[in-house]
């Protein structure tokens, strides 16, 4: 692959790496940093990338496993930090004040657990294909179906509760 | 493709919520004028999260590590051994010409390759099919699984490399397996008769293998076993047909985990005994269960992808 031919096939990716990463990191500096980082990579191995048939679900890949070390490593690095900021910020779901109903599905996403929020991001905002989803999430397409549907289902019976 | 009707909405929703529906189907729900509540605040939420955006990525990363005047020296020696490759091979070896080889990789998807004998390959998930560019040989080197259809040319028998054996045929159809790092190469034919051997010296054994009929090469005892056993669930990838007669049940789930791609798990009483004979076209998972719910009076539930079996045994 030529340095024309990924500027215009890879580096436009970099948009819903960071997406991604943004999401799953709740922090825009470290999504540009692991976006970046993801590009960067992508060009180290830019002979064997048009080997894989779907470029896009590669990196989406690579971003998350990228996402969740780094959120391993700040874990380590803060466990005493954390844990006196969930004493004074109890998540009780009834203290969420939305301001909109936009901003209520955002905090109502962030409840679900990590890999229903995974999948609706993944479906929802990049519109992948359940098998493109399997292979980004690590899961088979049936399992991409049964979390989405649990998601979607679990998404609706909260959202209903603050109508 | 605006407005859908009511019972259209309501069906598509129910989808939607088993997680059935395609991305067009989400479309359709995103772009219709009813007011849905909460759907329509989802997929403006995802409207809105599609809108972001990273600062432009600084393309100069994207050079080699060397400084400019590292990289010019670079150049201009390759430059310098290229023209002396050049003139030498030109000199020495007026037919060396460079093979170029064409790879055809696949990960969640099947691909159909048409080759230019004629011949065709389904070649399954994670596979790879590689052969030279031009295909004059008709040779092939093959990774995973896949099912061939071969052009009769009687001047030119068509091979396939799989591991350390080799498929050798004039005109037929069969499918092969092949993972690389495994011991062994399944081949089954479909149609017309197959040459089946190994590369090892050793076994100067051709076998030949008919329609109707499986092979197995297995590297660790070098030997090259035969079945009249005709599986047709082995390619059931392909033909999108799950058939069995009499099978038991273990070998039903088995057949239906690869071909769903989901996890069984169940007691061994739970299967004891149970035998199950039909046919089923391009079925989902839930139909096959739910025959085996009728027909072998077994429920299940999902969990985590996992499907659970219970029953008493036949």
């Amino acid at each position: 692959m030529t340095r024309e031919e990924f500027k215009s096939a890879i580096v436009p990716l970099q948009q819903p790496f960071y997406r991604l990463a943004r999401w799953l990191m709740n922090n825009d500096e470290d999504a540009e940093d692991i976006s970046q980082e993801i590009i960067l990579r992508l060009w180290k191995m830019r002979d064997r990338v048009s080997a894989y048939n779907n470029i896009k679900a590669f990196g989406l890949k690579m971003t998350r496993n990228l996402c969740l070390d780094h959120l391993k490593k700040k874990s380590r690095n803060s466990v005493e930090l954390q844990a006196s900021h969930d004493n004074g910020h109890s998540t009780d779901e009834n203290r969420i004040e939305a301001s909109d109903h936009l901003n209520l599905v955002k905090q109502l996403i962030r409840q679900l657990p990590e890999s229903q929020q995974l999948v609706l991001q993944l479906r929802g905002v990049e519109e992948l294909e359940i098998d493109e989803i399997a292979e980004v999430a690590d899961m088979t397409p049936n399992n991409v179906r049964v979390v989405l549907s649990r998601a979607r289902k679990k998404l609706k019976e909260q959202y209903e509760k603050y109508q | 493709m605006k407005n859908i009707n009511k019972t259209d909405q309501k069906e598509l929703l129910e989808k939607f919520y088993n997680g059935e529906t395609s991305l067009d189907e989400e479309k359709l729900l995103e772009t219709g004028d009813d007011q849905l509540h909460p759907e329509k605040d989802l997929f403006r939420f995802f409207e809105s999260e599609r809108k972001v955006a990273p600062p432009s990525f600084p393309l100069e990363k994207l050079e080699g590590r060397h400084s400019f005047l590292f990289a010019a020296k670079i150049a201009a020696s390759l430059a310098l051994l290229v023209l002396f490759s050049y003139v030498f091979f030109n000199y020495f070896s007026k037919d060396a010409e460079a093979v170029r080889w064409v790879e055809v990789k696949t990960e969640t998807d099947q691909k159909i390759i048409r080759l230019s004998d004629g011949s065709i390959v389904t070649l399954n998930k994670n596979g790879s099919l590689k052969y030279q560019e031009g295909f004059a040989d008709r040779l092939v080197y093959l990774e995973g699984e896949a099912f061939f259809d071969v052009k009769r040319d009687e001047a030119s028998p068509f091979k396939v490399f799989t591991g350390k054996a080799t498929t050798e045929v004039l005109g037929t159809s069969f499918y092969l397996r092949w993972l690389p790092g495994s011991a062994k190469v399944e081949l089954e034919v479909s149609e017309g008769k197959v040459a089946f051997s190994s590369h090892d010296r050793n076994l100067n054994e051709r076998v030949f293998v008919v329609a109707g009929e499986r092979a197995v090469y297995d590297e660790q005892s070098n030997t090259i076993r035969r079945f009249e056993l005709f599986d047709p669930n082995l390619i059931a990838w392909k033909t999108k047909q799950l058939q069995f007669e009499d099978a038991p049940l273990k070998k039903l789930l088995e057949d239906a985990e690869g071909y769903f791609g989901v996890e069984f798990a169940f007691e061994e009483a739970v299967i004891s005994n149970c035998r199950f004979s039909g046919t089923f076209d391009d079925p989902t998972l839930e139909q096959l269960l739910d025959a085996l719910k009728y027909v072998l009076n077994i429920s299940y539930e999902m969990q985590n992808g996992k499907v659970i079996l219970k029953g008493s045994g036949c």
